[in-house]
């Protein structure tokens, strides 16, 4: 595979990032374009239109969506060719999850099997292997289902107890377990199913037919409504070997497949924001009170705002992971032998990014499914509009496929293990940063140039705070930051936000370069984005240090030698450019728009 | 049988179109369409071969490098291969009609199937004119489409003020596409995939000499009053009045 020129995974660390090299929206081809026309007009026209008997639960319906999709090409997209999919890039993928997302529960249908139920298949399996299930996988013929969970392992899910043993005669293992919360189950034809050979953690392939497999009942979930989930019961199944992806490398396989899954369920809740933005503006300029639409009501505009930069900020950072994520994953054959090895360092590259935006998207939703509701008053209430449902249906994504305090954590712990093996040399630039923070006496609030030039300075500030928080936290031999998961939690705050700030920043200065006639739209965003992300990271920081003392020599942060990190602490709280104008300018584009303006 | 399929690039019918302050239609926000009722007649040229007749789709756009979007599109939907007739400035019906009519005499296709009229200035012109270049039968606003077994004649449905109206017309001819004459597809993935390899041809404008037209000049676009809020009335008699006299349309 040849070597990737774009930073690895983790180096929105070390270095601020290259403008023009950064992919976002605007570099979508006419192709794309057009793909994403037809997962919009599909979803639109043929899925919403039956909401209500989706909402009832009617899985033969959803069963004949997912097979009308996958007449359309839209299951086979990241299936390769030679697979008989479309091999499609993580740029357009992610575009059809987002223009997928407004009926959650057929877009969770539909990533439980292009994605998590799909890929362990794609990237450990055999070419036999693949040759006889991806086709069938990426034309809907076959739908696919990830069976990983089970009642006493979920985020922790290689804790899992199914056990697979070997017949005598080395034909088949054996397959005993329960598997838990198991979406699609209902209608698939073939189960992801992860079980013990022994120690080592394997992926089976289970068909639905196989003796001995079962199901429970339906689950009675708060959101969701749409999608069939449940257990999943294998009573000594007998799985042929042929069967088994590479024993022992199970953990790899869930691992890399939720890396991916993290990536493109948030892919969709951009679609599923700019939906919620589209529908609470339409109400918020037909509702009147005090004799005005709504819509001109401060604390509205206040939440449209922040609705707008919200998803502008997560559009910055998935389509900038999108392009990153291609350029380990494209240079892969898909039928060679030694595929699998590439797939796993491929998928595993970007880890710390997918589980970013797994958890900055899900929690973006939460707070915009609940402020839609907000707008909607008594309305958002009822099921008269479409903004109860996906505060139901979102709630999901902050606990599947890895609760958020589970990704906090892993987003550190991969950090600092990538510093150990010389991957990523967060430690060193941390300590550099300590010493150029207790050197030097910076102005409380330096000259910026303009505007833009406020985004990158914020952008760079909060980078020089989480390197110092990945460095101080872990400067004293033998502490343990798995005992102190509070401040590891609050670290990857600070991490994530750096990461917000530095793709909306990367987006706004290439649009500027290109003289790109959104570039005020986006300017407008990414200064909302800078300015929520700055304080959120003052906080996390704030929530840090002054608990650090608890792992390590209590250093007193606020007085020499660390004026300047007090110094920098205030520029992230303080703000020359008033918040109130930043947003009522950018929720008069949304008003002009109908929705969100870029 | 060789079918021409004209297709016109327009605003999306369903966006909002603003005018700049110097009165010029503000391109930033825009998203490009095929104009609805050509995306009908490739609908209806498609489903036409599906039938099982022997056919060629022929799509043709007259306008900028841009308006290639709008052919790959038509090529994933199904048209075997694409013209775009480069120009800078937009062309009025006049100029559309010996364009196409220039490409006719070229192409020598039996069937010229497009929309009845564009979206965006809702001309409805050029079908009938380019028949009436040709000197070959036309049936407009067509709501349902027969061909012959022979492929000589094509009996088409057509949708006028009265009702409904059945003619024959023989081939080659003009035929144009109502609203109710197909729904379009979905344009599915592996379509569009494949859409890459089809032929996409430019040529010059100049180069088919088209007679000189008389010019249509755009005096001025304005933007359509905002409509009033609408308001209740209480009684047959009081909505009598209000149509009477304030509304003054009865």
């Amino acid at each position: 595979m040849p070597e990737t020129l774009s930073p690895a995974g983790g180096g929105f660390l070390l270095e601020p990032g290259d403008p023009l090299r950064t992919f976002s929206p605007e570099d979508f081809t006419a192709e794309q374009r057009l793909i994403g026309q037809t997962a919009e007009e599909f979803l639109r026209n043929t899925v919403l239109p039956q909401v209500p008997r989706i909402e009832q639960g009617d899985h033969a319906l959803m069963h004949r969506l997912m097979q009308q999709a996958g007449t359309l090409g839209l299951l086979g997209a990241d299936v390769p060719e030679v697979y008989g999919g479309l091999g499609l890039p993580q740029t357009t993928t992610a575009l059809i999850a987002e223009k997928l997302n407004p009926q959650q529960s057929f877009a969770l249908t539909h990533e439980a099997h292009t994605v998590i139920a799909t890929l362990p298949l794609l990237f450990f399996g055999t070419h036999e292997q693949k040759q006889r299930y991806l086709p069938r996988l990426a034309s809907g013929e076959w739908i696919a289902s990830f069976a990983l969970s089970e009642a006493g392992s979920g985020s922790d899910a290689l804790a899992l107890q199914t056990r697979a043993v070997l017949s005598p005669d080395g034909t088949h293992y054996r397959l005993t377990g329960e598997k838990m919360w198991i979406t699609n189950a209902a209608f698939a034809q073939l189960f992801t199913v992860f079980a013990r050979v022994d120690d080592r953690v394997t992926a089976f392939l289970v068909e639905r037919d196989f003796p001995g497999v079962s199901f429970g009942k339906e689950e009675h979930k708060l959101g969701m409504h749409g999608t069939s989930t449940r257990r999943v019961i294998l009573d000594n199944v007998p799985v042929p070997v042929e069967n088994a992806l590479e024993v022992g490398k199970g953990h790899y396989a869930a691992l890399c497949a939720l890396n991916l899954g993290r990536f493109k369920l948030e892919a969709g809740t951009v679609g599923g924001l700019k939906y919620l933005l589209e529908v609470c503006t339409t109400y918020a300029q037909q509702r009147r009170t005090f004799g005005k639409p709504i819509a001109q009501h401060g604390l509205i505009q206040h939440k449209l705002a922040t609705l707008c930069a919200q998803t502008f900020a997560l559009e910055s950072m998935i389509y900038r992971l999108a392009q990153d994520l291609d350029s380990v994953l494209a240079p892969i054959v898909p039928d060679a032998p030694d595929a699998p090895a590439h797939y796993h360092r491929a998928a595993e590259e970007f880890a710390i990014e997918c589980n970013i935006v797994k958890v900055l998207g899900s929690e973006a939703y939460s707070h915009a499914a609940d402020e839609a509701i907000q707008i909607h008053g008594g309305y958002g209430y009822t099921e008269e509009f479409p903004v109860a449902r996906a505060w139901r249906d979102q709630r999901l994504l902050r606990i599947g496929e890895g609760a958020n305090e589970i990704v906090r954590i892993a987003i550190v712990n991969q950090i600092l293990r990538r510093d150990r093996a010389g991957r990523l040399t967060v430690r060193d630039a941390g300590q550099k940063a300590a010493q150029a923070l207790a050197s030097t006496t910076l102005p409380a609030s330096p000259l910026y140039a303009d505007a833009l030039d406020v985004i990158r300075g914020l952008a760079e500030d909060v980078r020089q705070l989480a390197l110092l928080l990945l460095f101080q936290a872990t400067e004293q031999p033998g502490t343990d930051l798995q005992e102190m998961q509070e401040i590891a939690g609050a670290i990857a705050d600070v991490i994530c936000a750096a990461y917000a700030l530095q793709s909306v920043h990367l987006r706004c200065q290439k649009l500027r370069t290109r003289e790109h006639p959104r570039y005020p739209v986006a300017l407008l965003a990414g200064q909302v984005v800078a300015q929520d992300c700055a304080r959120a990271a003052h906080t996390a920081a704030g929530y840090a240090l002054d608990s650090l003392s608890e792992l390590v020599d209590t250093i007193d942060w606020w007085n020499e030698p660390f004026t300047g990190l007090s110094a920098l602490l205030d520029r992230l709280d303080r703000f020359d450019e008033s918040p109130l104008r930043l947003r009522r300018e950018l929720t008069a584009h949304v008003l002009e728009r109908g929705g969100y303006p870029l | 049988m060789k079918i021409l399929v004209p297709i016109k690039r327009v605003p999306d019918p369903y966006g909002r179109v603003r005018l700049t302050p110097g009165g010029h239609v503000d391109e930033t926000d825009i998203k490009w369409v095929i104009n609805p009722f050509d995306e009908i007649a490739l609908e209806e040229a498609i489903r036409l071969r599906e039938a099982g007749h022997d056919i060629e789709i022929l799509a043709v756009a007259i306008g900028t490098t841009a308006w290639e979007e709008q052919l790959r599109t038509a090529l994933a939907m199904g048209a075997d291969r694409a013209l775009l007739i480069q120009q800078e400035a937009p062309a009025d019906p006049g100029r559309i009609s010996h364009y196409l009519a220039a490409i006719a005499r070229q192409e020598q296709p039996q069937i010229i199937l497009m929309g009845k009229q564009a979206i965006d200035d809702d001309c409805n012109q050029t079908g009938q004119r380019l028949a009436a270049l040709l000197q070959i039968p036309q049936a407009t606003f067509a709501s349902r489409i027969e061909l012959t077994p022979d492929g000589t004649c094509a009996r088409v449905t057509r949708e006028v003020d009265t009702g409904r109206e059945t003619i024959e017309v023989t081939l080659p001819a003009v035929i144009t596409a109502d609203l109710r004459l197909n729904e379009p597809r979905y344009v599915a993935l592996p379509a569009i995939i494949k859409a890459r390899s089809k032929p996409l041809l430019r040529i010059d404008a100049a180069q088919l000499q088209i007679p000189p037209t008389a010019p249509v000049t755009t005096l001025r676009l304005e933007t359509p009053p905002p409509r009033r809020a609408g308001r209740r009335v209480g009684s047959v008699d009081e909505l009598i009045t209000a149509l009477r006299e304030e509304a003054r349309v009865i």
